[in-house]
C-alpha cells in the first residue's frame, strides 16, 4: 500500500504542477494625454477596492477611461483616487486610501515614482491635493486631523520637507507665491485658511473663514474664494440640520483678509454644499447646494435667486477654461460608472460621458 | 495573560464536568431507546439536494472556522476579508446577508449586520454540518434566498467515553489546541469541546496594488481566540429528552492593512459571542412535540486609532419556538407551529436602543405514498407595522423501490427583513424599508448507477435553480448627498450544481473516495433603480464556474489525499469593468496522515500542505492571501465502551 501511495503522490504532484502554470496577456496600450483644454478626471473608486482610476476627456469629448491601467501593463492605480495635477511634464496623483503619491509621466501616464508612506520623512498618510510652485518642486496637503504640507522634489521624487498646517488640509490655491490652504478639520473641525510663502515654505499667516473650509479657486482679480461646508447634526437623519452656516467668502490677497462673506445656508437648514469652480475666464464662481448650481460674478455683492443647473446632484463640480462649459460629476453609487454632465455657461446640458467610478475632479491641460 | 488563564480554567470546569456526569450514571437506570423524530427544518426541507459534511471530511480542515469546509466541501462560497479576518457566506450567488446559519435551530447571523462571519464559528461547534439549497422561508422565516447552513449536535446515546486531545501546528506560527470529552449511557450523555488559538499570520504576499508588485509581509494580524461547547442531553422519561446547549467564543483579531495600502494598520476586532439553548421533546402515540427557546448574545468592538473610532456593538435575542406534529396514518402528519423572538441591539451610531418582536405561525403537511412523498408548508410572519404576504413551500419527490433513481421539484417563497443597520444607522438609516421577497424553483435528479453496497459507492446528481429576488436593500447615495439603503433593486439566479460520488472498500480497512462538484451560477441585475445602465449586468463577486474536489486512500495506518478547488473569474463591481475583474483560480491541498493505536489510546500524525502550487489569488479584492503554508497535526484519542 506505501508503494501505491508514492506513485499517486507523484503522479497527482506532476498533474498540479501543471495546473499552476497559465499565461496572462498584457495590455500595453498607450496614449498621449497632455493635449492642451483636454480634461484628466480622477475617479475615487470604491473606498477598500483599490479600483480607483483615471479617465482622460480629449478637446472634441472622446473619453479613455483607465489610462493608468493601460499603460502599465494592468496594474491597477489604487484605493480612493483623489485629485491629479500636472507640473511640468510630469503628473502627480493623490491617491487617498492607498497612503501614495504616484507621479507619471504626463504624455503617456507610465509610472515614474511612487512617494509612499514609509519612513517619518516622507508621510503621505492622508494625501488630498497637489499643486505645483515650479518645475521641480510641489506641494501636497495631508492629514486627516493634525495637517501638514508635504513639499515635493520632483527631481529626486521624494518629500524633502514637511510645513505644519491646520487640521484637515484640503485644496490649495497660488497666487504669486503666496499658497492659500483650506484647513477642513478633516475628522474634526476646523475654519482657517494657512497662507505659506512658497519660497521659505514658512506659513505667514493663518485667516479665520467659516468652519469646514475645504474648496478654494483663485478669481481674475486674483483674489482667491473659499467654500466652508460648515457643521452638520446628522442625530435626526434623513432631515439633516446645519449647526454653523455654509459660507462662501471671498479672501483678498493683497491684505489677506476676508472682505466678503455669503451665507448659503444658514444654521438649522437641512441642505448642503460640497462644490466650488471658477469659470469665464475667472469672473465666474459657480457652487452648488444640494441639487442647485448657481453662477455668481465676482463682482455680486448678493448671491443669484435663480440656479442655472437644478435637479441633479454632483460629486463633483469644474468648468473648462476653453470653451466655459460647466462640467457636473456625478456618481450615482460607488459600484459602477460615473459620469460626468457637460452644460453651456448658462446652464444647457450638452451632453454625458460615462468614466470611471466615482468622478471626483477634473484637472484641465494649460 | 488574562485569557489563557480563563481558557485554563474552562478546561478544567470541562474536565469537573466529567466527573459530575460520571457520578450521575452511576445513579441512573438505563431505559429503552426512544426515537425522536427530525426537527422541522429538516422534515420539512424543500431543498432537492443537501449537502452534508461529515466529521472525516472535516477531520483534514484541522480546527480551522467552519468557512474553509463549507468552502471546500459544499457549492457555498466563503468570502474571505484576509485570513482570520471576517469570512461570510454566499450560496447561489446571492448577497452574504441572503443566507442563513443555524445551530441547533437558533439563527446566528448577526442582527445589526445580517450577515454571518462564519470565521466565529470553528469546526468543533458541531458534529453535523448541512447545507440547504433551497431553504424555505415557510419553514425558517427571514433570510434563505440562498439557503441555510444547519449546525447541529446529535445525542448517541450509548454507554462510552471519549477523551481527544489534539494539536496543530501551522505556518506563520499558527498554533490550534483542542480538547474534547463526550461521555454518558443510554439516558444521559455529555459533550464538551474547548479552543484555543494563537496566530501570528504574518505570511509574505505579493502585492499586485503596488507598482512592480513587490513580496511584502502580511503584519498586524495577530489572532488570538478561544470557544467551548459544552452540550447535554437527557431522557427524562422514555418519551421525553431534554437538550442544553451552550457555545462561547471570544476573538481579538488585529486587523492588517488592505493590499496597495502603505500604511501600517492599527485597526482591531474584538468579538465576544455567548450562544444557549435549551429544547424539551416529547413523543406521543401520534404525535410529537418540541419547545425550544434561545438566546444569542453579540458583542463586537471595532477599533481604528488612527482614525479615532471606537465603535461598540450589542445586541440580543430571543428565539422560541413551538411545534406539534400528528401523525393520522404512517403516512400523513400534519404540524402546527408557533414561533416569538425578541431582538435588541445597543450601538453607538443608533438614535437609541432598538427592540423588535416578531412572531410566526407555522403550518406544514407530508404525504407519503410509495416512494413519492409531498410536502406542503405555510408560514405567516407577525411584525408591528408591517404586513409580510403568507409564504408557502412545497416539495415533491419521487424514488424507486431500488433507490436507483431519486428525482424531486419544489417551490419556495423566500423572504428577508431589514437588518439592524438598514434601519437605524445614524446617519442614514431607513425604517420604511420594505422586507426584501422571491421565490426559488428547483428540479434535482440524482442516480445511483450501481446498487448501494459496502464495498461500492456511486451516486451522481445534477439540480437546477432558478431564483428571482425583489426590493433588494442597497445602500446608496441619496437626495442629502449620504447614503441611506433603499429597496432598489431587482435580481435574477440561475443556475446548474452537479455532484459525482464514488466511493470503494476493500480488504476491510482500504477505501479510495473520490467527489467532485461543478457549479455553474448566472447572477444578474434585472433592475437597478439607481442606475438603468446596469440591467443585465453580472452581480460583483459571483463566479459563474466553481469546481470542488476531493479524492482520499484510506489504509489500515495511511490516510493520503487531496482536495481541488477551481473559482472562475468575477467581476468586483456592477459596471462590470474588466480592468478591475480578478483573475480565475487553481488552489490545491495536500496531505498525508499516519495513525497508531496503544492500548488504551489512538494517535494519529498528519501532515498537510496547503496551496501547493503557490497560487497568488484573492477571495476578495484587496485582501491578501497566503502562498504556500503547512500544517502538523498530533491527535490523542482515548474512547472506552464503559460497563
Amino acid at each position: 500500500m506505501t508503494k501505491h501511495v508514492k506513485k499517486i503522490s507523484i503522479a497527482l504532484l506532476i498533474s498540479l504542477s501543471a495546473v499552476a502554470c497559465k499565461k496572462e496577456t498584457i495590455d500595453t496600450t498607450t496614449g498621449t494625454f497632455v493635449e492642451s483644454g483636454a480634461a484628466i478626471i480622477t475617479n475615487e473608486g470604491n473606498f477598500g477596492s483599490n479600483n480607483g482610476s483615471v479617465s482622460f476627456i480629449s478637446r472634441n469629448g472622446v473619453v479613455t477611461n483607465y489610462i493608468y491601467e493601460n499603460a502599465n501593463n494592468g496594474i491597477n492605480l489604487g484605493d480612493v483616487v483623489q485629485s491629479y495635477t500636472r507640473v511640468g511634464d510630469k503628473g502627480i496623483i493623490c491617491i487617498n486610501n492607498s497612503q501614495k503619491i504616484e507621479i507619471v509621466d504626463a504624455r503617456t501616464f507610465k509610472h515614474i515614482a511612487t512617494i509612499a508612506d514609509t519612513s517619518a520623512t516622507q508621510n503621505t498618510s492622508y494625501v488630498r491635493y497637489a499643486l505645483g510652485i515650479n518645475d521641480t518642486k510641489a506641494y501636497v496637503t495631508n492629514g486627516n486631523f493634525d495637517g501638514e504640507v508635504e513639499v515635493l522634489n520632483l527631481n529626486t521624487n521624494t518629500i524633502v520637507k514637511s510645513i505644519n498646517v491646520g487640521k484637515g488640509p484640503e485644496q490649495l490655491v497660488a497666487v504669486g507665491t503666496q499658497v492659500y490652504v483650506c484647513n477642513s478639520g478633516g475628522f474634526d473641525v476646523d475654519s482657517t485658511v494657512s497662507v505659506i510663502d512658497a519660497t521659505t515654505d514658512a506659513v505667514t499667516s493663518t485667516i479665520r473663514v467659516g468652519d469646514i473650509p475645504t474648496k478654494v479657486v483663485k478669481d481674475a482679480q486674483n483674489n482667491i474664494w473659499v467654500l466652508c461646508a460648515g457643521q452638520s447634526d446628522y442625530s435626526n437623519y434623513p432631515i439633516i440640520n446645519k449647526l454653523s452656516p455654509s459660507k462662501l467668502v471671498r479672501i483678498n490677497t493683497s491684505t489677506n483678509t476676508v472682505d466678503r462673506s455669503f451665507t448659503l445656508i444658514d444654521t438649522g437648514n437641512p441642505s448642503y454644499v460640497v462644490n466650488l469652480a471658477i469659470g469665464d475666464n475667472g469672473r465666474k464662481v459657480y457652487y452648488s447646494v444640494s441639487d442647485k448650481v448657481y453662477a455668481l460674478e465676482i463682482s455680486a455683492t448678493t448671491t443669484p435667486a435663480a440656479p442655472i443647473i437644478s435637479g441633479r446632484e454632483f460629486y463633483g463640480l469644474t468648468a473648462s477654461p476653453y470653451n466655459n462649459q460647466v462640467w457636473g460629476l456625478q456618481a450615482p453609487n460607488f459600484t459602477s460608472g460615473g459620469y460626468v454632465f457637460r452644460y453651456s455657461a448658462t446652464g444647457s446640458l450638452i451632453d454625458s460621458l460615462q468614466v470611471g467610478i466615482g468622478p471626483n475632479n477634473a484637472y484641465f491641460n494649460q | 495573560m488574562l485569557k489563557r488563564k480563563l481558557y485554563h480554567f474552562l478546561c478544567l470546569l470541562a474536565v469537573c464536568q466529567i466527573g459530575i456526569v460520571n457520578q450521575l450514571l452511576a445513579d441512573t437506570i438505563p431505559i429503552p431507546e426512544i426515537f425522536i423524530r427530525s426537527s422541522r427544518e429538516m422534515y420539512y426541507s424543500t431543498a432537492n439536494a443537501n449537502y452534508h459534511v461529515d466529521s472525516f471530511q472535516t477531520h483534514f480542515y484541522g480546527q480551522n472556522s467552519v468557512a474553509e469546509v463549507l468552502q471546500q466541501f459544499t457549492p457555498v462560497q466563503i468570502n474571505f476579508y484576509g485570513v482570520g479576518g471576517i469570512a461570510t457566506i454566499s450560496l447561489r450567488g446571492t448577497a452574504d446577508d441572503q443566507t442563513s446559519v443555524y445551530w441547533n435551530g437558533i439563527k446566528v447571523n448577526s442582527l445589526t449586520l445580517g450577515t454571518m462571519d462564519v470565521s466565529l464559528l470553528p469546526v468543533n461547534a458541531a458534529s453535523q454540518m448541512s447545507v440547504i439549497t433551497n431553504a424555505s422561508s415557510a419553514v425558517l422565516g427571514s433570510g434563505n434566498f440562498g439557503g441555510a447552513i444547519l449546525l447541529n449536535h446529535h445525542p448517541e446515546f450509548q454507554k462510552k467515553t471519549s477523551i481527544s486531545l489534539r494539536q496543530d501546528f501551522s505556518s506563520f506560527r499558527n498554533f490550534r489546541t483542542n480538547f474534547s470529552v463526550e461521555t454518558g449511557n443510554s439516558k444521559v450523555q455529555f459533550s464538551s469541546s474547548s479552543f484555543y488559538q494563537q496566530a501570528k499570520n504574518n505570511f509574505p504576499f505579493y502585492d499586485k496594488y503596488k507598482f512592480s508588485e513587490p513580496l511584502v509581509l502580511n503584519e498586524h494580524n495577530e489572532i488570538q481566540q478561544w470557544a467551548t461547547v459544552n452540550e447535554f442531553s437527557v431522557k427524562l422519561k422514555h418519551n421525553q429528552q431534554l437538550d442544553i446547549g451552550n457555545f462561547t467564543l471570544q476573538k481579538h483579531h488585529n486587523i492588517p492593512a488592505m493590499m496597495g495600502a502603505f500604511q501600517r494598520s492599527e485597526k482591531y476586532q474584538n468579538d465576544l459571542s455567548v450562544k444557549s439553548f435549551v429544547k424539551y421533546q416529547r413523543i406521543f402515540s401520534k404525535g410529537q412535540f418540541y419547545l425550544r427557546s434561545g438566546h444569542v448574545y453579540d458583542y463586537m468592538l471595532y477599533n481604528d486609532s488612527i482614525n479615532k473610532i471606537n465603535s461598540p456593538y450589542y445586541s440580543h435575542q430571543w428565539q422560541n419556538s413551538a411545534n406539534y406534529r400528528h401523525y393520522f396514518k404512517h403516512n400523513i402528519s400534519l404540524d402546527a407551529g408557533v414561533d416569538y423572538n425578541l431582538e435588541y441591539a445597543k450601538v453607538n451610531d443608533y438614535a437609541a436602543i432598538v427592540f423588535r418582536h416578531r412572531g410566526a405561525l407555522f403550518a406544514g403537511a407530508k404525504y407519503i405514498l410509495k416512494g413519492m412523498e409531498v410536502n406542503a408548508t405555510m408560514r405567516q410572519e407577525l411584525l408591528k407595522g408591517k404586513y409580510i404576504r403568507p409564504q408557502f413551500g412545497i416539495l415533491i419527490s419521487y424514488s424507486d423501490r431500488k433507490h436507483i433513481l431519486q428525482t424531486s421539484i419544489s417551490y419556495a417563497d423566500k423572504f428577508r427583513l431589514p437588518d439592524f443597520n438598514d434601519l437605524y444607522w445614524q446617519p442614514g438609516g431607513n425604517k420604511e424599508l420594505l422586507p426584501e421577497n422571491g421565490y426559488t424553483l428547483e428540479y434535482s435528479l440524482t442516480l445511483h448507477p450501481v446498487k448501494p453496497l459496502h464495498k461500492y459507492q456511486l451516486a451522481f446528481s445534477n439540480t437546477i435553480y432558478y431564483s428571482v429576488i425583489n426590493n433588494n436593500i442597497v445602500w446608496s447615495p441619496v437626495s442629502s448627498g449620504l447614503y441611506s439603503p433603499q429597496n432598489i433593486k431587482k435580481t435574477r439566479h440561475w443556475g446548474l450544481e452537479s455532484k459525482l460520488e464514488q466511493k470503494i472498500r476493500w480488504n476491510g480497512s482500504n477505501a479510495f473516495t473520490f467527489a467532485v462538484n461543478y457549479n455553474f451560477n448566472q447572477s444578474t441585475i434585472i433592475r437597478d433603480g439607481s442606475n438603468p445602465g446596469l440591467n443585465g449586468h453580472y452581480i460583483r463577486y459571483k463566479p459563474q464556474h466553481t469546481v470542488k474536489s476531493y479524492l482520499i486512500f484510506e489504509d489500515k495506518h495511511f490516510n493520503i489525499g487531496g482536495s481541488y478547488l477551481f473559482v472562475s473569474s468575477r467581476f468586483t463591481d456592477d459596471e462590470n469593468i474588466k480592468a478591475f475583474q480578478l483573475k480565475p483560480y487553481h488552489l490545491v491541498d495536500l496531505f498525508i496522515s499516519y495513525k497508531g493505536g496503544f492500548k488504551w489510546v489512538d494517535a494519529e500524525f498528519m501532515f498537510k500542505v496547503n496551496n501547493l502550487t503557490n497560487t497568488r489569488y484573492e477571495s476578495l479584492r484587496s485582501y491578501a492571501q497566503p502562498l504556500r503554508n503547512y500544517m502538523i497535526s498530533i491527535l490523542f484519542h482515548y474512547k472506552s465502551n464503559k460497563q
